[in-house]
């Protein structure tokens, strides 16, 4: 499959970058970091309020922008990111329009995902090597969903904001490389999603002034408080860095999340992202 | 650098975890399908009684024929076969390579489409230079050769806010036609925004509810729809044209400009298909549509199945229209001169 071969060719994009030497030591004095981030991603979501069949898709329309500051052993990190995924279960066909007959494509579905997320750690350990933190993070899901079904289309939606622990590692390979990792679980999130029939009356009345930040507000008013138990959701980071320079460094990063929840219908969702980041210090 | 070997391994079996997670596809056959499309559609449809469909004893009468389904040509006629038993305009299947199949027969057979003709209406009874229209947007305006506003749309949209603006702007003329035939339907929340501009005092159009659940009795609870005045009123006459071919939102809009004191509905009934709809998909690829909504009007009625009907029964013939004559129009337009 074409998709599973991009995101391979990209895994083995990292790895080669991974293996170049560094030519320039980083300054450790600079407390705060902005990283630009652009890669393959891939998504599958098999969700049952709109099909039995797994989605599956790829996005190379996507970016996602880092701020790290740190101050003595705290660390504010604030990020958000972007993807439009064209997504699929098979493959998309022609058929006749009604009356005119004239053939055209079935609609295809799309997906739009965006994530803000803030946390604040603590340094718990620090080493020659390696640094530990902990602490929690405010996270936000937004998923815009475009299901095509052949002549039809139909909106569907899922928003999350959570709370929840999480934490990072940093391991110094040498002085100009050094991997990073973090793993984060909200535990506690508000959670809207499509109901049931999709369109119902409160859905309708939800949209029905037509603008989308009031559009957006509605539909989280409808949301519930949802535990763990209810709702897992985890995202996890690698990322490998390489000094540039004493302002600026490349990353290769590998992501992930795995999402689901049981309401009104199941729906399980995984996102990799393999990418490529520039970050300033300073 | 095994260290690195060790990881890029990782992160290829991380993502390759498909198989693990996710429910595998169901099955491919055309009996594994049918016996889909059965459970879902009874999952999620909600008029069965409005269109005074035994489901239980449809489903028995069919699952006889099902037995045996070998073919996607089998499971196409049969799935067909079953569908035209609602003769509901929201009931879709969408298959490759084929025309989209409506089970509503008037939609099927096109039954009365060329009775209703935008030519004529641009030709015969718009005054020169009043025509403006808009194929994306499907709509067509202008003021007829007697000074009443002219609107046509293809489908219920955001056109319907601009249209709105240009009723105020133009106050002065005699009245207002609205012709709703040949709409397909969209997002009837819009025909609201513009009623409301319509509208003088607070009014019920309908009340309605949806399948919430798998179960026989799983619906949310009745929500009333209101008009709600937004502007200051319009007072003049206004005449809705509906036809067979008015489905879905269209049929809501109607129902929304019905209430009002000072419109006469002309034409020929809706085409009864009220509720809202959601798609599902069936695994060998094909697409199909149902209602999911009970709907009652303001009157107490439920016009599902039935089509709303017009205040004044007009019905142009093919010889009017070859003619360049739309009688539907003519009726509009006299009851606004009257």
């Amino acid at each position: 499959m074409r998709s599973v071969r991009l995101f391979y060719f990209f895994l083995v994009l990292a790895g080669s970058l991974c293996c170049t030497p560094g030519a320039f030591a980083q300054d450790l004095n600079h407390k705060n970091e902005l990283q630009l981030q652009w890669g393959l991603r891939q998504y599958m979501r098999q969700d049952f309020l709109f099909s039995p069949m797994l989605y599956q898709g790829n996005s190379l329309l996507n970016a996602r922008l880092n701020y790290r500051r740190q101050r003595n052993s705290s660390i504010h990190l604030f990020g958000i990111s972007a993807g439009q995924y064209n997504m699929g279960s098979g493959p998309l066909y022609r058929y006749l329009e009604w009356r005119t007959l004239e053939e055209v494509d079935a609609i295809p579905t799309t997906f739009v995902l965006l994530d803000l997320h803030y946390a604040f750690l603590k340094t718990i350990h620090k080493g020659n090597k390696l640094t530990l933190s902990a602490g929690g993070i405010l996270e936000n899901g937004t998923g815009a969903f475009f299901w095509g079904y052949g002549a039809q289309s139909f909106f569907g939606y899922t928003l999350t904001t959570g709370i929840g622990p999480v934490l990072q590692a940093r391991y110094a390979l040498g002085a100009k490389h050094a991997l990073e990792g973090s793993f984060s679980m909200p535990v506690l999130s508000w959670l809207a999603r499509s109901p049931y029939a999709v369109n119902d009356d409160e859905f309708i009345a939800n949209q029905s002034s037509h603008s989308t930040l009031t559009t957006l507000g509605n539909l989280y008013k409808d949301g519930s408080l949802v535990t763990i138990d209810k709702l897992q959701k985890l995202n996890w980071m690698l990322s490998y860095s390489l000094s540039l320079s004493e302002r600026w460094s490349a990353a290769a990063v590998y992501q992930g999340e795995y999402f689901r929840f049981s309401a009104p219908r199941k729906v399980v969702a995984i996102r990799n992202e393999l990418s490529l980041g520039i970050t300033y210090h300073f | 650098m095994k260290k690195i070997i060790f990881g890029l391994l990782l992160l290829g079996t991380l993502a390759s975890c498909q198989d693990i997670l996710f429910e595998p596809d169901p099955q491919n056959h055309p009996q594994v399908i049918y016996e889909q499309f059965i459970t879902e559609f009874e999952s999620f449809y909600a008029p069965f009684e409005e269109r005074a469909i035994d489901w239980p004893e449809l489903k028995i009468r069919y699952a006889n024929q099902a037995q045996n389904l070998d073919s996607e040509e089998e499971l196409y006629s049969l799935l067909t076969a079953l569908m035209a038993e609602f003769d509901d305009g929201h009931i879709q299947l969408t298959t490759p390579g084929r025309e989209v199949y409506y089970a509503n027969s008037t939609y099927r057979e096109k039954t009365g489409y060329d009775l209703f003709n935008k030519e004529v209406i641009r030709t015969n009874y718009l005054a020169p230079g009043s025509l403006k229209e808009n194929s994306d947007e499907g709509y067509m305006r202008g003021m007829t050769n007697e000074g009443v506003l002219y609107i046509h749309t293809d489908f219920v949209g955001a056109q319907w806010e601009h249209l709105g603006q240009w009723i105020r702007k133009n106050i002065a003329a005699k009245g207002l036609i609205f012709d709703l035939r040949h709409n397909t339907g969209g997002d009837f929340t819009y025909a609201f925004l513009l009623a409301e501009q319509l509208a003088e005092e607070k009014r019920l159009v309908f009340t309605s509810r949806t399948k919430n659940g798998p179960g026989t009795h799983d619906y949310t609870s009745w929500h009333p729809w209101y008009l709600v005045p937004k502007g200051t009123g319009y007072t003049k006459p206004i005449v809705v044209l509906i036809d067979a071919f008015t489905l879905s939102a269209a049929e809501r809009a109607t129902m929304a400009f019905a209430t009002l004191p000072n419109v006469t509905l002309v034409g020929e009934k809706t085409n009864g298909s009220t509720s809202t709809m959601m798609a599902r998909e069936l695994q060998n690829g094909w697409y199909y549509s149902l209602s999911t909504q009970q709907v009652t009007f303001a009157d107490g009625n439920s016009y599902e199945g039935k089509g709303f009907p017009p205040d004044v029964l007009v019905q142009n013939q093919e010889a009017d229209l070859a003619a360049g004559k739309d009688r539907v129009l003519e009726k509009a337009i006299a009851l606004i001169n009257q």
